[in-house]
């Protein structure tokens, strides 16, 4: 008899292990949660760069347990606006935001509230003050004006006198691209004269800034322009008379103008971001902060020099030419 | 000890069976359910390979379909008469509308065509719709060009590109090319190229799902790819696809670890295009429905192997029971209960062999009766004997002695010589009884020395002492008379003078002892040892002491015995004892 229950003992002990086993790698098989990720941008009013990072973001959830929602204040400097709805998205209580401050300061305290909400929070592009934060996806803006100053020493020889048409006196973007920038220059052409201009976000002052440089007969070795709208101003400025005299220029951003002058040879090399790759990671880090890895707090993304002679590569077109994968190609007409 | 060994090995042969089922049954569910995975894993992936097979040559006829049906478009454009004659040099305005308007039938209304041109080697251009062309591209450079020209009038398919040729538009588009020729086909005209929506390609490989996971993308002959799920990034660098080994390689299945991802890759190639469309599928999907597939088959087996215990538990409990009360009835056999009978509950071996042990135990049940009646019975008969044994010789000196008496006329004395003789026989008979009170035999004892004192006058005197509590103690018949017989013609007759016989019973512990004590001759040692062994060829009354001691031992047993002692020149004393038992039938006569 007490054999008999010894047998029953160890096959029921089986029995119930083997069950647990069961019930475990089920369990294991469905564990992974769907996780809700709120995208909170500057404007709601995508430009092409904004619908590059979003379409690298939607690309990043691929695979993965995750829902998303994009949000977006009411123009890019709509500041009131976006930290109104990020305090709407924390009563939410998302699992995880990707946001591109409109603000630097004035977005800072509100990062800190996500976080103490338990929220993983990943900035894309534009940062805040403070490091409040999981990581920081985003163009190192510092790399890409010392690329630029690079570039742009490749194209002279010895220069005397160098232009920087920069965006807004004091932004953050602007103040690191043109210390990489100088930086680079320093390093190139030690001797080499640096002059500054701030077109405050005006293809006009840049414009009317170059086109009297050239026309006072200032010389200009070499000009680098830091951001789309200078780079657009100046080569509107430079285009009348490039045939004439090339003036070496480097140009910043992407877009269709710029592209053009880029094939007509107005411009000589664009320094671009990369904003698929940008949102795709931003995605990405934040599915691994959500997940409890730990997450680099800054990532660069980097830049690429696009020239006349590249700009159909295969890898480049896609850059420069982006199409949404879901709809095909955006008609850039 | 014994039986608790028994016992164990008996539990052992229930325990090993249900192990035996147990193990024979897991074996067989564990090598049925290895053998099936395995079998469904291959008919997994071979299923999952032929489906893929089937999506990509689904997408491989799109396609090509699209393709023959744009190389149409441009046939109708590169033969046409209108063409040939105008970029053979007729610079006829009229013949260069009738070209647009030509351009206008085949491809109004097709949002699938972007643009089109012919591009003369006179440096002639039309395009559909008039079309600005970028002053800053030069066509030569362009692959669809430059692919037309080496292909020469059989049609080129680029990869996917971003068309820059028209001023102020950059399509994503996939565009056909062909270098068309004068009517006699020796010379060479000009280019026509046909520019795709690339949403098209597009369209047609997104709505493909392999699984979860799986994806399809296509490449050209050269390795650029014409479309793929995460091309942007592949660019950037951050993903990576086999494109180089899949150009050298034949249509097929291929296994490739990337990104540390096992896929399959299945690819066949569109002999139109030259594009090779690849589906990719995840080893890991497979296993995912090979894991489910385990667990199910880990449940059949946890049952079948549970099921297999309860009903070999109740196989071996069923049929050890009947051994377990074969044991049990063969265990109270041995300890003499030759009664037990087993009960047969099936006709199987073990009822065969309870049967059978039922059979020995019932024969050696009649062969101990049959026994026991055998002894019962030879020692009656042999009792009558004996008793029988005792009469004649004693009968004839004692008639004798009456004869002498009388002849001397003593009346008195002849009375009580016959009246104990009568009353002798009577006791010696005693209605065939084998035991008798002692009272009895003393009595009987008694008219035997009373008729001897008389047949040797006053040679003979005797003393009786009986102890009154053994009166109607029983004992067996004709103890006394065959020893006292003994003393008398073995020890007194040769004794000068009076010879004197002393009878002593008395009880000692539950013992009767009777004594008989002569002051005969005696007898020496060697008399002594052989006392036994007299037999009945000694003459005298024939009822020797050794059938007085048979009797006791064949009676008694052990319990009982007889002693002599006795000195040469003293005398012999003869000591008698068994157990004491009362008269069971009551008082005697």
């Amino acid at each position: 008899m007490k054999h008999k229950r010894l047998w029953l003992a160890v096959v029921g002990m089986l029995l119930v292990l083997l069950v647990l086993t069961v019930t475990v790698t089920i369990r294991t098989n469905n564990r992974e949660r769907t996780r809700h990720v709120v995208i909170v941008l500057k404007s709601r009013e995508y430009s092409e760069f904004w619908q590059e990072v979003i379409s690298g973001a939607i690309k990043g959830t691929e695979n993965e347990n995750i829902t998303y929602e994009i949000v977006g204040g009411e123009d890019e400097n709509d500041v009131t606006g976006q930290i109104a709805l990020l305090n709407k998205v924390i009563e939410q209580k998302p699992d995880g935001i990707i946001l591109a401050a409109s603000d630097h300061f004035r977005i800072d305290p509100i990062t800190k509230n996500i976080m103490d909400a338990g929220i993983k929070l990943v900035l894309v592009d534009s940062g805040v003050t403070g490091d409040n934060y999981n990581s920081f996806v985003s163009t190192e803006n510092y790399m890409a004006g010392y690329k630029a100053g690079l570039e742009l020493g490749e194209l002279m020889n010895n220069p005397e006198y160098v232009v920087i048409v920069n965006h807004v006196q004091g932004a953050l973007t602007a103040i690191e691209r043109e210390q990489g920038f100088k930086d680079a220059m320093k390093m190139l052409y030690n001797d080499a004269t640096i002059g500054i201009f701030y077109a405050n976000d005006k293809e006009e002052a840049a414009e009317r800034y170059v086109t009297q440089l050239i026309q006072y007969g200032i010389q200009i070795d070499g000009i680098v322009a830091l951001n789309e709208v200078s780079t657009i101003g100046t080569a509107n400025a430079l285009n009348p008379y490039h045939e004439l005299i090339h003036v070496p220029f480097v140009g910043m951003d992407n877009s269709i103008d710029e592209i053009r002058y880029l094939e007509k040879g107005v411009i000589d090399k664009l320094i671009v971001q990369q904003p698929f790759y940008m949102g795709y990671t931003s995605m990405g880090t934040l599915i691994d902060a959500m997940k409890g890895d730990r997450v680099k707090d800054k990532i660069d993304t980097g830049s690429k020099v696009i020239t006349r002679d590249n700009m159909y590569d295969e890898v480049n077109q896609m850059l420069l030419f982006p199409f949404n994968e879901s709809e095909g190609p955006l008609d850039t007409e | 000890m014994k039986h608790l060994k028994w016992y164990q090995r008996f539990k052992s042969i229930q325990s090993s069976m249900v192990f035996a089922f147990v193990f024979l049954i897991t074996f067989i569910v564990i090598t049925s359910s290895t053998i099936s995975l395995i079998f469904a894993r291959q008919s997994a992936r071979d299923s999952a390979v032929a489906y893929t097979e089937q999506i990509i040559e689904q997408i491989s006829n799109n396609i090509e379909y699209y393709v023959r049906e744009m190389d149409n478009v441009a046939r109708g454009l590169t033969f046409s008469l209108d063409v040939i004659e105008y970029f053979e040099g007729d610079t006829d305005i009229g013949t260069k509308n009738r070209v647009k308007l030509q351009m206008e039938k085949l491809l109004t209304g097709r949002e699938d065509i972007i643009a089109a041109s012919l591009f003369g080697y006179n440096q002639d251009v039309i395009s559909y719709q008039d079309k600005e062309l970028n002053p800053y591209v030069n066509i030569t450079d362009s692959k669809w060009y430059k692919g037309a020209v080496v292909f020469s009038g059989k049609p080129y398919v680029t990869a996917s590109y971003v068309q820059n040729i028209y001023q102020g538009s950059y399509p994503w588009v996939v565009s056909m090319s062909s270098e068309f020729k004068n009517l006699e086909g020796d010379k060479s005209l000009g280019v026509l190229v046909i520019d795709m929506n690339y949403k098209i390609i597009n369209d047609i490989c997104n709505k493909v799902t392999l699984g979860d996971k799986g994806y399809v993308y296509i490449i050209d002959g050269n390795g650029a790819i014409v479309w793929h799920p995460s091309q942007k990034l592949i660019n950037t660098g951050i993903y990576d696809e086999v494109v180089e080994d899949m150009i050298l390689l034949d249509d097929g299945n291929y296994e490739f670890t990337q990104n540390d991802e096992q896929k399959i890759y299945t690819m066949t190639t569109s002999s139109l295009t030259g594009w090779r469309i690849i589906g990719v599928t995840y080893e890991d999907e497979l296993v995912k429905n090979q894991s489910r597939m385990a667990l199910l088959f880990i449940g059949v087996a946890a049952i079948s192997i549970l099921v297999s215990f309860v009903i070999s538990s109740v196989i071996a409990a069923t049929l050890s029971k009947p051994i377990k009360k074969l044991r049990k009835s063969m265990v109270k056999v041995q300890g003499g209960n030759l009664e037990e009978v087993v009960e047969i509950e099936n006709n199987n071996e073990i009822g065969e062999l309870s049967h059978t042990f039922n059979a020995m135990t019932r024969d050696i049940r009649s062969l101990i009766e049959a026994n026991n009646k055998e002894q019962k019975l030879k020692r009656q008969s042999e009792l009558k004997a004996l008793q029988a044994q005792i009469n004649p010789h004693f009968l004839y000196n004692t008639l004798d002695s009456i004869i002498w008496m009388s002849m001397a006329d003593k009346k008195e004395e002849v009375v009580e010589m016959t009246s104990s003789l009568a009353k002798l026989f009577r006791l010696s008979i005693n209605r065939g009884k084998e035991m008798i009170p002692i009272a009895d035999e003393v009595s009987h004892v008694e008219h035997y020395l009373t008729i001897q004192k008389y047949r040797y006058s006053d040679k003979l005197t005797y003393s009786i002492e009986l102890d009154d509590k053994l009166r109607h103690v029983t004992t067996l018949k004709l103890l006394l008379q065959p020893v006292v017989e003994n003393a008398i013609y073995h020890g007194l007759k040769y004794k000068e003078g009076g010879g004197h016989i002393a009878l002593n019973i008395y009880q000692e512990n539950e013992q009767v002892v009777m004594k008989i004590n002569d002051n005969g001759v005696g007898m020496t040692p060697e008399q002594l040892d052989n006392i036994f062994e007299t037999k009945e060829s000694s003459k005298g009354s024939g009822v020797g002491v050794l059938n007085v001691y048979e009797r006791l031992k064949l009676y008694y047993g052990d319990e009982a015995g007889m002693t002599y002692n006795s000195t040469l020149g003293i005398g012999t004393t003869v000591t008698i004892y068994f157990p004491v038992r009362m008269e069971v039938t009551g008082d005697e006569a």
